[in-house]
């Protein structure tokens, strides 16, 4: 079957285009680009694989001349339906192109954005260096992906986000234009910092081709530690006393009693019954300096009364700690078969007051609800979790989200830190950006993208 | 300006009897398949989206009308799987899509797999035949394995890289060797390498018993039936020669013969079915190490075969008895043999076979040793020039 929203001729120029695989609109082969981690689905219309920057320029001058939209998309770990082809139109799988230099003399390297964030860490931690974000999704996610929004990760506390990292992009306009922002240089004045406009711009302004990223020299050394607390209370006196002890760590997350039992079903924690809340956090420096940090690390932990504490101090044993807090987003779903997953931001000092409201908005509806997260840097994932085969569940789980919503900018806080708005959060920007921001949101968004082709409907 | 084609929730395979897909995207990283040519519509998430569809709409019957999937391809999508459930080892949900498509193929069976049927059924004539006469077959019909046989049925040509220095005999009472398709048909010295890597004379370990294929292939072709057949005739002549020790030379073999126990139909009763279990005994865990001697300075890669049941007794074997001059290879690292894919899609195995060689190129061994009789049929014909692919059984010599 083909694709009904192109004509033959338009099918017929995307083929030539696209030789071979590089071309798909037969459904069966095009469905998968049709959806994405948020569980949200559209059919494309056709998906193509550019191999070369010379293909994403004339698909970009085709698309805008016939206003086809047009939806960029790598590995589709996107929670919010930011590659999702609502509407309809072409997807375009950034795979292909995961050309990866480093130079080394001048701490970055050039990158496609297809290629894997974790893939990336582990060749330029060979060669000594270092890229800190490190969002969940790590070793499955990619640059391009992580750089449309803006990812974030464990790691923020300590080292920032994505943005913190691109010092420049190449990027193809609708039209074909190219432009070129930022540049190699670590530091740049010169005109209005477009690079990070178009970091978290979730593909709607234009098609990156190529990323200049910001290196650092990998720390030698690195530690985690993870400690079990008998009350939430005591994991939160815990986590100020780190701060208070003047350390700022390279992580700190944390898991409340929820989570722990969630996560218990699906691998074997070095928690049990009495652990109310769980803290995990990573150091890193020099040898000797992570030696004494360590220490104080352990002693501001130890004000919170910990039932357990474990240290993973290589690789493996690291890992193992780690692995348990990426294992809670896939582990939820054993608690029920749908999610409305939400990662609100909010000032450090109120997380507690937030988490706190969370639980009981989970219990006036009657449904579980994950809270966790990155502590550090106050940027908590909410995770409803109902059933949607049952009406009351799923009415019940809109309003809690609404509740939650409402809460955390009553708190002071955001409604994405990390994953964006996307499709699934859209209709909440107005609660949080005034009417003006929103108009020059769209005043921006025209100056890239006149006819609105590059990933319609998402974000803003 | 657009015609609305608006974001829905997913189907629910609410059908399936495991957990849904959550399109999570983990086992991207894992699929050989995928990771050889990007094609996200080849990954398990593709073909789980695929079969989500299908059950919605039941398109997978070939009688739906209505159906967005065409029926016929879809199907061919689906068999586009190597079958080495890594995917199964991420998945956070617990599916096994590679045994869900095995299912899949079982209410669908095709050419294909009656090809490949008959081809494992008459090995006997059919392997070392075409090994000769390859080149005489039609080239539609299955140019890659056919290259391959032409490899396999080569008298091995690998320098020794151990010899045995221990005049003891590692052969437990009452065993008996469960040589494989390969052993039997087209490689027969396994059988006396095998004999001599346990210290014996005799051919106390080879009663030139009749055993049938061990039914992996079947069951990843989706023939059930074959399957319990071949299992039923095993384990008879297993409890014909007094329930041994059931020693083997290939880790598929391995893998598809400890499998018999998870199913109850071929065994009496329960202490039948547990005694086949601890019976299944790969050669290499016979085996001590010290009782070998590293020969030369050749560079050996192990291959770990996607079916390596755990632990790998092959790789410990190896590192044991080599050494620092055993390289293992990185992770994710299939062949691309894929069993029917041979058959549907030669091109496919063949490009994961190249992403093989890519990440090996590095470490430039001139010998990759492997415990799989599938990866050795593989990897021979597709080896780079210089590049010896050899049973890590043919490394002995005398």
């Amino acid at each position: 079957m083909s694709s009904p929203k192109l004509t033959s001729g338009q099918r017929a120029v995307l083929r030539g285009l696209f030789p071979g695989d590089d071309y798909l609109e037969r459904p069966e082969e095009a469905c998968v680009y049709g959806a994405d981690a948020s569980r949200r689905f559209a059919q494309p219309w056709a998906v193509v694989r550019p191999r070369s920057l010379d293909q994403v320029r004339e698909l970009l001058t085709w698309a805008h001349r016939e206003a086809v939209p047009v939806f960029p998309r790598a590995r589709g770990t996107n929670v919010v339906a930011g590659c999702v082809p609502q509407g309809g139109g072409v997807v375009v799988s950034c795979l292909a192109m995961n050309h990866l230099a480093i130079q080394e003399e001048d701490f970055t390297a050039e990158v496609g954005p297809g290629l894997v964030t974790g893939d990336f860490q582990r060749q330029v931690q060979a060669r000594g260096l270092y890229y800190p974000p490190d969002p969940a999704s790590v070793r499955f996610s990619t640059l391009g992906g992580n750089t449309a929004t803006c990812a974030g990760g464990m790691r923020a506390v300590k080292y920032g986000v994505t943005r913190d990292y691109v010092l420049g992009i190449e990027a193809v306009l609708p039209g074909g234009e190219m432009i070129h922002t930022g540049s190699r240089t670590h530091k740049n004045v010169v005109g209005l910092d477009l690079t990070r406009l178009l970091v978290g711009s979730a593909g709607t302004l234009a098609f990156f081709t190529k990323l200049t990223l910001k290196l650092l020299p990998l720390p030698p050394a690195q530690a985690s530690l993870m400690a079990g607390y008998p009350s939430l209370e005591a994991a939160l006196i815990a986590s100020r006393s780190v701060f208070r002890a003047g350390i700022l760590p390279v992580a700190m997350e944390l898991m409340p009693e929820e989570v722990l039992g969630c996560v218990a079903q699906a691998a074997t924690p070095p928690w049990n019954a009495a652990t109310k809340a769980v803290l995990l956090l990573k150091c890193d420096g020099r040898p000797d300096g992570l030696r004494e940090e360590l220490i104080l690390v352990r002693r501001a932990l130890e004000e919170g009364k910990p039932v357990f504490m474990e240290q993973g101090v290589d690789t493996l044993g690291e890992d193992r700690l780690w692995e348990l807090r990426r294992l809670i987003n896939p582990a939820s779903f054993r608690l029920a078969p749908d999610k409305i997953s939400e990662d609100v931001s909010l000032p450090r000092g109120r997380v507690a007051k937030a988490i706190l409201g969370i639980r009981e908005i989970a219990q006036k509806h009657n449904l579980p609800i994950l809270t966790f997260g990155h502590l550090g840097d106050g940027n908590i994932h909410v995770n409803i979790m109902f059933d949607a085969a049952q009406e009351q569940q799923q009415t019940g789980a809109r309003q809690a989200r609404k509740a939650v919503l409402e809460l955390v900018l009553h708190l002071g806080g955001v409604l994405s830190g990390e994953h964006g708005l996307g499709l699934t959060k859209r209709e909440w920007l107005h609660r949080q950006v005034g009417p003006v921001e929103r108009g020059l949101f769209s005043l921006i968004k025209r100056a890239f993208d006149p006819k609105g082709i590059m990933n319609p409907g998402k974000a803003y | 300006m657009f015609p609305a084609n608006s974001a829905v929730p997913c189907p629910a395979d609410t059908e399936a009897l495991t957990r849904p897909c959550i399109l999570c995207g983990k086992c991207l990283d894992t699929c050989p398949l995928f990771i050889a040519t990007d094609r996200e519509e080849l990954s398990p998430r593709g073909k789980s989206m695929v079969m989500r569809q299908a059950l919605e709409q039941k398109s997978l019957q070939p009688c739906s009308q209505k159906s967005l999937l065409n029926a016929s391809a879809s199907r061919k999508l689906l068999g586009l799987c190597l079958g080495c459930e890594r995917c199964a080892q991420v998945c956070p949900q617990g599916r096994n899509l590679p045994e869900m498509l095995r299912e899949v193929r079982a209410d669908h069976p095709g050419w294909q797999s009656w090809l490949w049927r008959t081809w494992i059924c008459r090995a006997r004539q059919l392997w070392p035949f075409l090994g000769r006469c390859a080149g005489l077959l039609p080239k539609d019909i299955a140019q890659g394995p056919t290259e391959a046989l032409r490899m396999l049925s080569r008298p091995h040509q690998v320098p020794g890289v151990f010899r045995r220095i221990a005049r003891t005999v590692e052969f437990p009472r009452n065993a008996v060797l469960f040589p494989g398709c390969t052993a039997r048909f087209v490689r027969p010295w396994w059988v006396d390498n095998a004999r001599k890597m346990l210290g014996l004379k005799g051919n106390q370990l080879d009663r030139s018993l009749d055993w049938h294929c061990c039914g992996f292939t079947m069951a990843q072709a989706g023939l059930p039936h074959l399957l319990r057949e071949m299992q039923a005739r095993n384990v008879a002549l297993w409890r014909e020669q007094g329930r041994p020790a059931l020693v083997t030379l290939c880790a598929t073999c391995t893998k598809a013969l400890r499998g018999y126990a998870a199913s109850s139909s071929p065994f009496q009763d329960e202490e039948e079915r547990l005694a086949w279990k601890a019976a299944v005994q790969p050669l290499s865990a016979l085996l001590v190490p010290e009782n070998y001697q590293a020969v030369g300075q050749t560079k050996i890669v192990y291959h770990q075969p996607c079916h390596t049941t755990d632990p790998d007794s092959d790789a410990l074997f190896l590192r044991n008895s080599l050494g620092p001059r055993l390289f293992a290879e990185s992770k994710n690292t299939c062949c691309g043999m894929g069993g029917m894919m041979q058959l549907s899609a030669p091109k496919l195995s063949k490009r994961v076979a190249a992403h093989y060689w890519g990440m090996v190129a590095g470490q430039e061994p001139s010998i990759v040793a492997t415990g799989c009789s599938g990866c050795i049929l593989q990897l021979a014909a597709t080896a780079p020039q210089g590049t010896a692919v050899a049973h890590w059984l043919e490394l002995l010599t005398e």
